[in-house]
């Protein structure tokens, strides 16, 4: 499409060539790489004569004796004006033109845009600025580069990651966006299929009149993604090798054993006050033997490597693009991480001028070892955060948590378990198109996707937990998904000499999805050499899960879209689609998702022509309605679960169980979404800026509602209930310093989002997260009125300090506390504000203590060019959120646990009467969740640096182009007043509405990579 | 013209593809009454929700009564219990519910939409109706007045209407079912179909005649209409005959001991470390506490179980049993306090012996099982509570201080794993029964009829027989005491002491929990109905009887 674009203008300046011939002037056009730049423009400063380069980036130009000046000019790069005054051969190399990207060619739904006559949100994610960092999957390196993007992680390597686009609208349903790669709707299971490098483009679709196009799966935003193509006619070989380091990047501030022995003397002590005031400490640190930093015994320096190499180019009308990667990520906690091999080739053929080909195939073979130590959230008996200094690696008992229970400690998990996933996928899509005549486009594309999963974990029969004879345990579990697709368009586009543009586009798409999931668990596996291997190895068949559930989901669609514009100064464009989806009931099958947008470009306007300065000034509107059927198969029928329950005759019976009733009105969730935006570039388009502003709203959500069990059932999908989200996102770019040797450009984005329930059927609250402990009280949860990731707690009072203030309490009822105390033993304890001062601390007690999004996010990019270095930075933050640090229920005066250091400055009678952190051994169990446990999860981060040196190796050799050497860095440097790992991790990767809850989250890593790519 | 022929075949081939959902792999209600086997798949399902039977349930049922309490900060156990904090009540509801829905599908769908024979339809509805009696008996004895229903949830409207109901007052819901297993359950259970039979006799040890009858009998005893409580109650003693040591062996009401002859209903579980895993953790409550590496309370006992969470233990009110030794050395029996609570103890003197281990801290002598105490003592004292070893007479370390006992063996899971209970709970057996028609007959004046049936199982249990001469008041407190002694632990006692109206006094007067004694109410009789069920009704459901307080 670039070469097409750009081929018109240079055939017409050919027939420009001016009369005056005094001499020739040579020479080639390359790329910022090295590469031959095919159709590049050759300008004399009159305008009136010049050449294009040929296939190989060389040009040939009659210029006059007088002549000084030629312009090189491609689409895309900054144009170079060179003296050529007494040469007769002059190379040279265009830098891209970060600047001005206006007229960058846009992929967006069914097509592709000049991002000049966009209408809708769609950013465009500069690959440039990401392609050197050393991620294995993409998303990693997104986060905050997109304004209104949240893209969280688990942390761990190989781990999902949930994206979110401006905000979380769906409940039950998902909230992650659509992912088109290369035409192909839900082409991956995991981004992480994808090599980074084999990526052209990316552009996410924002706003519901771009997304529209997509229907019932643009609710939540769409990612396209564009894999590489040959474009040059020389072909061109890219080899790439990665070799990196990464270690935690931060550890918790936790006691060690001296420290530990203080705490637990301190317990004893402040309870023995009364009858043994000048009794000796009962525990001696030196009789403990071990001082575990358990978090140091379970994480490692971990390697990084990465292999590389593609070939690609373009002759004769055949494109081809060849790429094979090997990634091995170990991750910081021993035994987990993860291989990657992908390959990818992507061919096309002109047949003729109006018939082309194009063949992608992909594959990729994901081997991940899963992480096995459990590190903190409820596992307060084995989490590697709780366990004390003085328990041993492989110790099969926690005395601390006294319960008697023998236990995995995680080093021991690490050392014995086997756990890993392999995850083979193979996608296919083949599209023929045809242009019979000018302007006119019809492209049918057929695509096939293959995924399969294999989890393969065994537990021997030596695990320190198990009892003897109770034998080893296996586990496997298969998943196999298939998906078959089709999507059909014509489109025709004109422009009239009368200034009239139009373009209309219409289509139909069909995918026909299988899932099956099959899994088998056995326990007491008689031999430990059987692993998952021999299941028949069991010592009783009753001991086996064995579960397989197929799903399959038809969908059918047809879909329009119209845009016109006058003289690119008023546009206007409009989509339909109607979408069919089978996992909806039978009398709602059907939806309809239009959508429109218009936009006034006024700097297009005569009257604006003055304003020299100005480059662009676009502002544009859009109105749009998109749904979310991500829901599972059979929702809306009636149907019975099988499970193997109880007894008879000392064996387990199947059993017939309600599972669901029929919905036969079930259908999907809609968004409609308004969006306001204003653009503006100016100073030669050195600045750009724009500033988007959105209101969404989304009805009829696809919720769980809950019924009353007295009925038999404990929930039904329904659709009730509503959301919004309203926000603005800002994002601003800026070349600073341009000069031959120099450059200096600057990216900044800044979003904000309000997320609200308004209604969620019943006026109650629904918790997502709930308190240990005997009594659970919501943590996190949404209720009408807060937002779906709000954290609910009590109020924290600080400690009892004297007698007194306890007894004055009893009357004022201002303060609750955790269990009964008495006055004998009421000293230090923490207390709660009593909000209604009903004397009961109870649910009615908790308070609203903040929201789990940041209310302004984003990033700063900056980089640098000089000579041949490049030096990029990257610095994401968040401001304005709150986090529980959930392992301080444990760590923040517990007894069953390792204890946060600060409790050595907590409360105690002698040496510290004023601490308003509660004493030691404030509660035998968890702790309530308050105030105290709530930080600000605001955080600024040197997420991304690199440093990058190129040879320019074409200049001495001909089979050579280029060699870079690059060292780059992530997540170096974290400002967060979070007291735990990380504040931007999230362990509920699955959950639609929780986004960063630390619960056993795995650590963050800090990673430093050495990187060689050698081009020929 | 081509072009749009040939993309309209692919468009047209592309829609042919349906849009209609066929369900794979899963049990729909058209499907899954075909065979027999299938439909009875659906029944057991019904007795898989007698899992609420779980730790917290025993607190509940005994732990706050008269006879036992415990130690623990759970809700259950220290009456913390609010509409908002519903504890067990939440587990009760939602099981029973569950099982409900399910019966009432079941019976209407093996009843109405069915091809199965007449007689295989009705062992099949039989079985569930006794079993839907079951729940709903835990649910009014649990709440007294629930939502009532017996329909099958056809679709939404129906759940709809169901969300609305009222309480329906606890009598009335009794009665009905009464009526409901008379006039349908009953007369499947004939002899010809091998039906009226002890469930030890029945294959797979099913529910059906025997729990339909006691379950009646429980019914009419609650809305206390005697004749209608003993008509079932003797159809039992027909099947049953006589409860005697011989027929009946004490030895076997050991909840570890499965399904044997006295048993009207128990509830399955096995779990070996190879074999059957299926299991509740009731068990867990009852062992002594856990001091780690099979010790227990100061005894080596790995019989009990080697790797075990240590939990709470449930232990006896001084008022049921204070460790005081069975006689002293001239044959007299000691008090060893002037408190009401050790010197009016429903079991007596335990088998014990005052040692020579003078215990400074507490100012006595220790305290130790004697073997040859044991002909001297009700037999069931050795079995209902934990005094250690009895068959090496090794003493519990807080035993022989004097302090409360354990729950004894007969609720005591050999072979512990972890937390992993395999006994059957028996919650229905015989020795109730009986001592249900004597309470049937003193109440109908009978106090000679009343004494023959109290005193089948103080005659099993090794004491003498009571003579008729004590009087309706005195006979009663003798009955109450024998059911603790009796059924101390197989989650009776609340029940029983809420029907006679004497929970919270009785409670109150006895426990031993501090905790308790300071957080019970009278309102704590019933539970509440968990607030977010009220919440969903829309408030047509209330818990009245706890916002008076």
């Amino acid at each position: 499409m670039k070469r097409i674009l750009l081929l018109v203008p240079a055939i017409f300046m050919y027939a420009l060539l001016g009369a005056q011939q005094a001499r020739t002037l040579t020479g080639k056009v390359m790329d910022e790489t090295g590469q031959p730049l095919a159709g590049a423009g050759v300008m004399l400063p009159d305008g009136m004569r010049g050449t294009v380069t040929d296939a190989d980036g060389v040009y040939s130009i009659g210029i006059g004796e007088s002549d000084e000046l030629l312009s090189f000019s491609f689409l895309g790069y900054e144009t170079m004006n060179v003296n050529v005054k007494g040469k007769s051969s002059v190379d040279v190399i265009l830098m891209p033109d970060n600047a001005n990207t206006l007229n960058d060619v846009v992929v967006i739904g069914y097509g592709v845009a000049k991002k000049q006559d966009l209408t809708g949100s769609v950013s465009v994610v500069k690959m440039n600025a990401i392609e050197d960092l050393p991620v294995t999957s993409v998303d990693q390196a997104l986060q905050g580069r997109i304004a209104g993007v949240d893209i969280v992680s688990s942390g761990a390597p190989g781990g999902a990651s949930s994206i979110n686009i401006r905000g979380a609208r769906s409940i039950t349903a998902s909230n992650e966006p659509l992912i088109v790669v290369d035409g192909v709707s839900d082409a991956v299971s995991d981004l992480s299929e994808i090599d980074p490098v084999d990526i052209e483009s990316i552009s996410v679709m924002k706003d519901a009149s771009s997304t529209a196009i997509y229907g019932s799966r643009g609710a939540n935003g769409v990612i396209l993604i564009t894999t590489k193509k040959g474009k040059s006619p020389k072909p061109s070989v890219t080899f790439k090798t990665e070799f990196g380091i990464s270690q935690i990047a931060r550890t918790l501030d936790v006691m060690r054993t001296e420290e530990f022995i203080r705490y637990r003397n301190d317990i004893r002590q402040i309870d023995h006050l009364a009858s043994a005031p000048d009794a000796l400490p009962y525990y001696d640190a030196a009789d403990y033997a071990n001082d575990t930093d358990w978090i140091n015994a379970i994480t490692r320096p971990a390697m990084y490597q990465h292999y590389y190499l593609s070939v690609s180019g373009r002759q004769k009308g055949t494109g081809y693009f060849g790429a094979l990667s090997w990634n091995d990520e170990q991750g910081i906690i021993k035994g987990s991480g993860v291989r990657r091999f992908s390959g990818r080739l992507n061919l096309s053929h002109d047949f003729t001028r109006w018939l082309s080909v194009n063949l992608n195939m992909s594959m990729s073979y994901n081997n991940r070892d899963v992480n096995k130590a459990q590190f903190g959230g409820t596992n307060i008996s084995n989490g590697a955060m709780y366990l004390a200094p003085v328990i041993g690696l492989l110790d099969r008992n926690n005395p601390i948590y006294e319960n008697g229970a023998l236990i995995n400690t995680p080093y021991s998990s690490i050392l014995y378990e086997e756990y890993y996933c392999v995850t083979p996928a193979q996608n296919y899509s083949l599209s023929v198109v045809l242009k019979p005549v000018k302007g006119l486009e019809i492209k049918s594309q057929n695509s096939f996707n293959m995924f399969t999963s294999n989890t393969y974990h065994w537990w021997p029969s030596y695990m320190p937990k198990k009892a003897d004879g109770e034998g080893a345990d296996a586990y496997r579990f298969t998943r196999d998904n298939k998906k078959l697709g089709t999507e059909n368009t014509i489109s025709y586009r004109n422009k009239l000499s009368s200034g009239h543009s139009f373009d209309v586009l219409a289509g139909f798409s069909a995918s026909s999805a299988s899932y099956l999931q099959q899994s088998i668990r056995a326990v007491g596996m008689l031999d430990d050499n059987a692993k998952w291997n021999n299941f028949a190895a069991i010592g009783s068949k009753e001991n086996y899960t064995i579960a397989s559930s197929p799903s399959r989901i038809t969908r059918m669609s047809a879909f329009a879209r119209a845009g016109y514009n006058y003289k690119s100064r008023y546009y206007l464009n409009a989509s339909l689609r109607a979408d069919g989806s089978s996992n909806f009931a039978r009398n709602n099958k059907w939806g309809f998702f239009p959508s429109a947008a218009v936009k006034w470009s006024v700097k297009n306007e005569k009257f604006m022509r003055t304003a020299r300065w100005l480059n662009t000034f676009d502002i544009r509107g859009s109105y749009g309605r998109t749904g979310n059927d991500d829901i599972p198969a059979f929702r809306s029928l009636q149907s019975y679960a099988t499970t193997s329950t109880y007894i008879f005759d000392g064996a387990q019976a199947p059993a017939f169980s309600l599972l669901r009733l029929e919905n036969p009105d079930l259908t999907w969730e809609t968004t409609d979404m308004a969006n306001a935006a204003v653009e503006l570039s100016m100073f030669n388009r050195r600045l750009s800026i724009a500033v988007e502003g959105y209101w969404s709203w989304t009805k009829d959500l696809l919720l769980d509602v809950t019924t009353m069990r007295t009925t038999g059932y404990a929930s039904r999908l329904s659709n009730l209930g509503l959301t919004s989200n309203d926000g603005f996102e800002l994002s601003v770019q800026s070349v600073n310093i341009e000069r031959p040797k120099f450059g200096w450009n600057t990216a900044f984005t800044i979003s904000h989002n309000r997320q609200r329930v308004l209604d969620v059927g019943h006026n109650d609250y629904v918790p997502t997260v709930k308190s240990p402990g005997n009594i659970n009280y919501m943590m996190y949860g949404y209720m009408a009125g807060y937002p779906l990731n709000s954290l609910w707690g009590f109020e924290y009072g600080g400690t009892v300090k004297n007698i007194q203030e306890f007894a004055d309490n009893l009357e004022s009822r201002r303060y609750g506390y955790r269990e009964n105390l008495s006055a004998d033993n009421c000293l230090g304890h923490s207390r709660y504000v009593d909000q209604n001062r009903d004397g009961v601390l109870d649910q009615k007690d908790l308070v609203y203590l903040g929201n789990g999004d940041p209310v302004v996010s984003g990033g700063l990019q900056n980089e640098f060019y000089f000579g041949n270095f490049r030096l990029s930075f990257f610095i994401a933050y968040s401001i304005g959120g709150k986090i529980y640090n959930y392992s301080e229920l444990y760590m923040g005066g517990s007894m069953y646990s390792n204890q946060y250091r600060y409790m050595l400055n907590s409360w105690h009678p002698l040496r510290n009467p004023d601490s308003d952190i509660p004493r030691a051994g404030d509660t035998s169990n968890a702790m309530l969740p308050s105030s105290l446990q709530v930080h600000d999860a605001s955080y600024v981060r040197l997420k991304d640096l690199s440093l990058k040196y190129t040879f320019p190796l074409y200049k001495k050799s001909n089979v050579f182009k280029s060699l870079s050497l690059t060292l780059s860095g992530t997540n170096l440097l974290l400002w967060a007043p979070y007291n735990g790992f990380d504040p931007d991790v999230t362990s509920e990767v699955d959950s639609g509405t929780l986004r960063r809850v630390d619960m056993n989250a795995y650590p963050s890593a800090r990673k430093v990579v050495f990187s060689v790519q050698l081009t020929l | 013209m081509k072009k749009f022929i040939t993309i309209s075949i692919i468009a047209l081939s592309a829609l042919s593809c349906s849009l209609d959902e066929k369900m794979d792999g899963y049990a729909t209600r058209e499907n899954a009454y075909g065979t027999f086997s299938q439909a009875q798949a659906v029944v057991n399902n019904c007795y898989r929700y007698t899992s609420f039977i779980t730790t917290n349930f025993g607190l509940m049922a005994e732990a706050c009564t008269d006879i036992w309490f415990c130690n623990t900060s759970t809700v259950d156990a220290s009456l913390k219990i609010s509409p908002s904090q519903p504890g067990v009540g939440s587990a009760v509801w939602n099981n029973c519910y569950s099982a409900i829905a399910c019966c009432n599908e079941a019976i209407e769908c093996i009843v109405n939409r069915s091809g199965l024979a007449e007689a295989e339809k009705a062992q099949l509805q039989a079985e569930a109706r006794a079993l839907r009696a079951l729940y709903y008996y835990f649910l009014t004895n649990t709440f007294d007045g629930v939502p009532f229903y017996l329909e099958m949830v056809e679709d939404r409207d129906t759940q709809d209407r169901i969300q609305k109901l009222p309480r329906t007052p606890a009598n009335e819901i009794r009665k009905a079912l009464y009526e409901d297993l008379r006039t349908n359950a009953l007369p499947v259970f004939t002899k010809e179909s091998g039906l009226r039979a002890r469930p030890s006799e029945i294959k797979g040890n099913r529910a059906g005649y025997a729990l339909s009858l006691m379950l009646m009998a429980k019914f009419a005893m609650w809305y206390g209409n005697w004749n209608e409580a003993l008509e079932p109650l003797l159809e039992l003693e027909e099947l049953y005959g006589t409860l005697d040591e011989s027929s009946y062996p004490l030895e076997d009401t050991k909840w570890s001991v499965k399904n044997t002859a006295e048993s009207i209903f128990e509830i399955q579980h096995a779990w070996s470390t190879t074999g059957v895993q299926y299991s509740s953790s009731y068990g867990r409550l009852t062992l002594p506490s856990y001091d780690g590496d099979s010790w227990f309370n100061g005894v080596y006992m790995p019989e009990l179980g080697t790797s075990l969470a240590s939990w709470a233990a449930l232990r006896a009110n001084y008022h049921y049993a204070a460790c005081r030794p069975a006689q002293q050395s001239d044959g007299s029996v000691p008090r060893l306090s002037s408190d009401p609570q050790f010197s009016e103890t429903i079991f007596g003197g335990l088998p014990m012996s005052l040692t020579n281990d003078y215990l400074s801290g507490d100012g006595r002598y220790a305290v130790a099982i004697d073997p040859d105490k044991f002909p001297l003592c009700d037999r069931r004292a050795s079995f209902v509570l934990g005094l250690g070893k009895n068959s090496t007479a090794e003493t519990f370390s807080s035993v022989r201080r004097g302090m409360n006992t354990f729950a004894g063996p007969k609720l005591w899971c050999y072979g512990m794993v972890s937390s992993y209970d395999s006994n059957n709970y028996k919650i229905l057996r015989y020795a109730d029964a009986v001592l249900m028609i004597a309470e049937c007959y003193a109440m109908k004046g009978d106090l000679s009829r009343a004494v023959k049936y109290l005193n089948c199982t103080r005659v099993r249990a090794g004491l003498e027989p009571l003579q008729t001469t004590s009087g309706m008041p005195g006979f009663l407190q003798e009955l109450r005491d024998e059911r603790a002694r009796e059924l101390g632990g197989e989650l009776h006692r609340k029940y029983d002491l809420v029907r006679w109206g004497i929970w919270y006094e009785e409670t109150y007067k006895w426990s031993n929990s501090s905790a308790l004694k300071s957080n019970m109410r009278p309102c704590h009789q019933y539970y509440p109905i968990p607030d977010t069920e009220c919440a969903l009704s829309g408030y047509i459901l209330t818990n009245d009887a706890y916002s008076e307080n």
